[in-house]
């Protein structure tokens, strides 16, 4: 069978002022339809550039990346992005903003638009602007506008890195409910290893400067997750440790 | 309930002093400059009271030549400010969007800019005679400027994040364009209309020193022709209360429209 989206030895260099920064080198994945991938990785590894050539934001120097086959070169309709700042155009309402998302609008959008509302859960917002609404509010605004394409790929690049603690874990249940109820694959970059189990069915560790794939976890755990169960601990520990190893830091770790 | 009640009340109290400082020194200024009239100590034939001043405006306004001579003004502001607006509006956009277009005018605009309204008075005369059109384009060029600068600056400091996105929904030149570039853009665009306005209204002094025969400039030329000093000071108050107001109703306005800053 046909790989659904394959990364191809992707190799990325930045030029800046003459030198030359190797950012990302020989990544390769192969993430099949419906599944939900996790990228985790320290500040600069080149996570977010990994993401943007996936999204076709960015070129690779080397390597390709392809849907079903086909090679993004630029940005598609198939796969839509999400970033830490929810990017809501700050003149346009809650509504007009994810019609926004709609390639050819019609007449027929309304019904389309007001299921996505109701998908993240804002009805009865429909008419606020984006200034008038808290930041959680404002990145399922963003959600809604990505996923109002019904995308087949849904990129999210730290989406929730500049909430706080409660709307954070309140939006990694929704962005779940989303992925079950949408069945769209999903590869989420985050900060937050915990985050990353929580959510993830691939859990994919990058090392820095190039930024590698150093080790692909796999966590077959049935969701709803529990942050007590030893399946958990167990699976966050072995993250940790992976890049304790690296840091060489000694912090003990407990649960 | 006091407690809650007594700083409202200040406030208020505070606000009526507010406003009431914003007239002090204008009024003062007028009251010692209308004692030093009636005193004898101003040469009356070049500076006349504040009384005479008044004097000369309500026979102008009962006669009706002064709601006339605004009109005509008012009108030419309007075409003046209209043309250059647009124009500036047309040219700041296509600045903004292109580089290539903006070195290419870069050294033609620098020279252009900073030539004064006044300057262009006798050019006009010369090609467009001494006619309405003469008088609006040196209007239209005032408001070019500020509408023009600010509109680039506009445009080209749409937030490359937006344009990402329009980039992911694979949005066309024109719908961005539309939908966010201009949007983007408008508190600068309204910036760049409230100069232009303010600066169309001051050269209508200098558009109406050709040959017009109505107008507030007119008033001015024509105080000075006839040695009317109160009708020259009649013209160049209507011109700054005007221009003032002009810019507390653009003001307000800009508020209006920018609800989401
Ligand atoms: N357009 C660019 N030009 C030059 N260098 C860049 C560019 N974009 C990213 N870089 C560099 O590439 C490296 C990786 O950046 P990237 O944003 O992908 O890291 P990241 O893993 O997402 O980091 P963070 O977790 O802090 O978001 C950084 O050193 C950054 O300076
Ligand atoms: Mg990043």
């Amino acid at each position: 069978m046909e790989p659904f989206l394959n990364i191809q030895h992707v190799q990325k260099t930045f030029s800046l002022s003459g030198s030359n920064l190797e950012v990302l080198r020989d990544i390769d994945l192969d993430i099949p339809e419906g599944s939900f991938y996790s990228i985790v990785g320290a500040s600069g590894c080149g996570k977010s550039t990994l993401l943007r050539i996936m999204a076709g934001l960015e070129s690779a120097t080397e390597g390709s990346v392809r849907l079903r086959g086909r090679e993004v070169k630029e940005p598609t309709l198939e796969i839509g992005m999400i970033f830490q700042e929810s990017r809501l155009f700050p003149w346009l309402s809650v509504r007009e903003n994810i019609r926004f998302g709609i390639f050819k609008t019609s007449p027929e959008d309304r019904q389309q638009i007001d299921e996505h509302i109701k998908l993240v859960g804002l009805t009865g917002f429909e008419t606020a602007l984006p200034g008038q609404l808290s930041g959680g509010m404002q990145q399922r605004v963003s959600i809604a506008r990505a996923l109002v394409n019904r995308p087949d790929v849904l990129l999210l690049d730290e989406p929730f890195g500049s909430l706080d603690a409660f709307t954070r874990i309140n939006m990694q249940q929704e962005i779940l409910k989303i992925w079950e109820q949408e069945k769209t694959t999903i590869v989420l970059v985050t900060h937050d290893i915990d985050e990353a189990v929580f959510l993830a069915d691939h859990i994919v560790l990058m090392s820095r400067r190039p930024g590698t794939i150093k080790k692909i976890v796999k966590s077959d755990m049935a969701h709803p997750r529990k942050r007590s169960s030893y399946e958990y601990t167990r699976l966050r520990n072995e993250i940790y440790q992976e890049f304790f190893a690296e840091f060489k830091t000694d912090i003990e770790y407990s649960i | 309930m006091n407690k809650s009640e007594r700083p409202r009340r200040n406030e208020k109290v505070g606000q009526i002093i507010d406003y009431a400082l914003f007239l002090v020194a204008p009024l003062f200024v007028i009251a010692v400059w209308q004692v030093l009239g009636d005193g004898g100590h101003l040469n009356l034939s070049i500076l006349p009271t504040p009384q005479k001043i008044m004097e000369t405006m309500v026979s102008y306004a009962k006669s009706g030549l002064l709601s006339e001579h605004f009109a005509s003004s008012f009108s030419r502001v309007g075409a003046g400010f209209l043309l250059g607006g647009l124009t500036g509006l047309i040219f700041g956009t296509l600045l903004g969007l292109s580089p290539w277009f903006n070195r290419l005018s870069a050294v033609i605009l620098g020279v252009l800019r900073p030539i004064p309204m006044v300057g262009l008075v006798p050019l006009f005369i010369l090609w467009f005679g001494i006619g309405e059109k003469s008088k609006i384009l040196v209007i239209a060029v005032g408001a070019l400027w500020p509408v023009l600068l600010n509109t680039e600056q506009g445009i080209r400091s749409t937030d490359s994040k937006y344009l990402e996105v329009a980039r992911l929904l694979k949005k066309d030149r024109f719908t961005i364009l539309r939908r966010i570039i201009f949007p983007a853009a408008v508190p600068e665009l309204v910036t760049g209309f409230r100069l232009g306005l303010s600066t169309a209204w001051r050269g209508v002094v200098a558009a109406e020193m050709i040959g017009a025969t109505r107008g507030v400039g007119y008033i001015i030329s024509y105080g000075r022709e006839m040695s009317l000093p109160a009708a020259m000071f009649l013209g160049l108050l209507t011109i700054g209360v005007v221009g003032i107001l002009i810019d507390i109703l653009l003001a307000r306005l800009q508020n209006k429209i920018i609800k989401w800053a």
